[in-house]
């Protein structure tokens, strides 16, 4: 007999994971309609940032802070240097994404070499929850997801900013004919996507540990995502996407091996474009 | 031509080793055809592509481990590979390409594609051979009842990899210069306009991903039983995402291209990863990024610009 409430946070908990992992790729998708192959090796990085700040004796907290923006300017590089030239070709774009990815990586091998590291755990003791104990900091980590969304939805709700880039979605033409400066929109969202990344590495870090291809897991799993969840409704796509894809592998992980269970969601998710098209590719 | 001659004569002055790195060299070259006729001519990327590779060698190495055959394992293998590999691709195309899903949806339904492969040829390891992968004894040239020479010689083995590689060439490229290409040509250049002509080119698509397929299916075989070695990576993320890398540097826009940048990196890599180690794959990935962004023809159709050598070709 399965225990419910393991089952059920461990769904809400890979779910959550998977929603700070992919929002960032989602959002740039979303914009830009790039898949940024280097968010991947972009969330490495945060995970590094991380490391190297804990490693200095600094909190955990301290590197929630740093992580995005070091990241954010690592896309502010990436933007100005290449991507910036690529707006017209997206195909074109995700190949020089995946440049990077690798340049990336091998950058992050020379500073701190190619062994596993680990970041601690400021929550080590579990909580109590109807009976189950369930690991502390993956509570917060449900929470941060949250307070991600809520964050997102804010920003391009209710801010001139949002107001400016839900604009260059539905029509950049127009909205560049009508006085808003298009690219720089583009930039702003390519460094907010970085920034989610880091985010989202310096947040896994402590569970997963680090090493040079911490990303790369969340990369594939991210894709499914964005593509299941659809471009159209940013924030209801990445999380009923995060549900289907994590919470169905976190479901199936307690029958059988991790592997099965992906593959079984890669077989679903086939299923789910083959059958909703319309649903998958609404927006841009 | 000449420089057909020249691949010809190669192993009469080129060491053994030397010929087992060029017969590698040839078999990622099918592979980067198997990729450019696809990308190139289709306009459709595949970042799985190592899938179909990976495949391939490992059926060459089932094969061989079948019980004693009557005939030649590797010819079974060499039968059963394109047709297994074609098979996977056509199946996919049908289902993906019917229901328009295309350019970045593609890309990433196949690099997981291969993803996923390669964590089942790692966890399946009773079929598999899990991480430490499957011995595979070098292939026989054999007729029954004539003669059967086991390709022990690297050299020999070398003129069947050129062979391969040359074939597929000259496949592909009668492919694209046939209506069939043409017709594939025209979906690279606006879809939706062939298909109001009256062409189903889903099932265009779907015919040439499926020869892509059988393509890097027979490059994998060959290259299982050559390199004597399948482990998973052969059917990974790092191999699809490099394949795409050849191409690209020698030049999506030709069959051409697509060879001769295989042939190229995997020779500069040899080359340089002793000399530089480390920096290799950063370099690489920078002479990606600069090629995408300045030199979408690649290094070969820029030599083809230049000098304006197309019609000698």
């Amino acid at each position: 007999m399965l225990d419910i409430v393991a089952v059920i946070s461990q769904i809400i908990f890979a779910t959550s994971v998977l929603i700070i992992a992919a929002l960032g790729l989602g959002i740039t998708f979303g914009m830009m309609g790039v898949i940024n192959l280097a968010h991947g090796a972009l969330i490495t990085v945060g995970a590094y940032t991380a490391f190297a700040i804990t490693n200095a004796g600094l909190s955990l907290w301290v590197a929630f802070i740093i992580a995005p923006v070091v990241v954010a300017l690592v896309g502010l590089i990436m933007e100005i240097s290449v991507i910036s030239r690529l707006y017209d070709r997206p195909l074109d774009t995700l190949l020089a994404t995946w440049g990077f990815a690798l340049v990336i990586q091998e950058v992050i091998k020379v500073i701190f070499g190619t062994s596993a590291r680990s970041v601690p755990n400021p929550y080590s003791d579990p909580v109590v929850v109807l009976g189950s104990s369930l690991p502390k900091y993956r509570l917060f980590l449900t929470g941060l997801s949250i307070g991600v969304i809520l964050v997102t939805y804010i920003g391009f709700q209710y801010t001139s900013f949002g107001l400016r880039s839900r604009a260059v979605i539905q029509d950049d033409q127009m909205a560049n004919m009508l006085g808003t400066n298009v690219n720089r929109v583009y930039r702003a969202t390519f460094m907010i996507g970085a920034a989610l990344a880091g985010l989202a590495g310096a947040a896994v870090a402590p569970i997963v540990g680090v090493d040079p291809r911490t990303g790369i897991g969340y990369l594939v799993q991210s894709f499914f995502v964005v593509i299941v969840g659809g471009t159209g409704q940013l924030l209801a796509g990445t999380l009923s996407g995060s549900g289907l894809i994590g919470g169905s592998a976190a479901l199936l992980s307690f029958e059988s091996s991790q592997t099965f269970a992906q593959t079984i969601v890669f077989v679903f998710a086939i299923i789910v474009i083959r059958l909703r098209p319309q649903g998958i590719f609404r927006g841009q | 031509m000449v420089g057909t001659i020249i691949l010809f004569l190669l192993p009469l002055v080129a060491s053994p080793y030397l010929s087992f790195l060029a017969a590698q060299y040839y078999l990622f070259g099918l592979l980067g055809i198997s990729l450019g006729i696809m990308w190139g001519y289709g306009g459709i990327l595949s970042f799985g592509q190592a899938a179909f590779f990976g495949l391939g060698a490992y059926i060459m190495a089932w094969s061989f481990g079948l019980s004693p055959l009557p005939i030649n394992p590797a010819y079974i293998a060499l039968m059963i590979a394109p047709l297994a590999t074609g098979l996977t691709a056509g199946l996919l195309g049908l289902v993906l390409f019917y229901s328009d899903v295309k350019d970045v949806y593609f890309v990433i339904i196949t690099l997981a594609l291969s993803v996923i492969l390669e964590q089942l040829a790692v966890s399946a390891s009773d079929i598999f051979g899990g991480f430490n992968g499957i011995y595979v004894p070098r292939m026989a040239l054999s007729i029954p009842g004539l003669f059967s020479i086991k390709l022990i010689n690297d050299r020999l083995f070398y003129y069947v990899a050129l062979l391969a590689m040359l074939g597929g060439y000259v496949v592909c490229y009668r492919v694209v210069n046939s209506p069939f290409g043409e017709r594939l040509i025209a979906i690279r250049e606006n879809e939706r306009r062939t298909k109001s002509l009256g062409y189903d080119t889903a099932w265009y698509k779907t015919q040439a991903f499926a020869l892509s397929g059988s393509l890097a299916g027979i490059a994998g075989a060959l290259y299982a039983t050559l390199s004597q070695f399948v482990s998973p990576p052969l059917t990974g993320f790092v191999l699809s995402t490099e394949v795409v890398i050849w191409v690209a540097v020698g030049g999506r826009t030709l069959l051409l291209g697509a060879a001769v940048g295989s042939i190229l990196v995997n020779a500069a890599s040899t080359v340089l990863s002793s000399v530089i180690a480390s920096q290799y794959i950063m370099i690489l990935g920078i002479l990606f990024i600069i090629v995408v962004v300045a030199f979408r023809r690649g290094i070969v159709g820029y030599i083809i610009d230049r000098y304006d050598i197309k019609g000698k070709l």
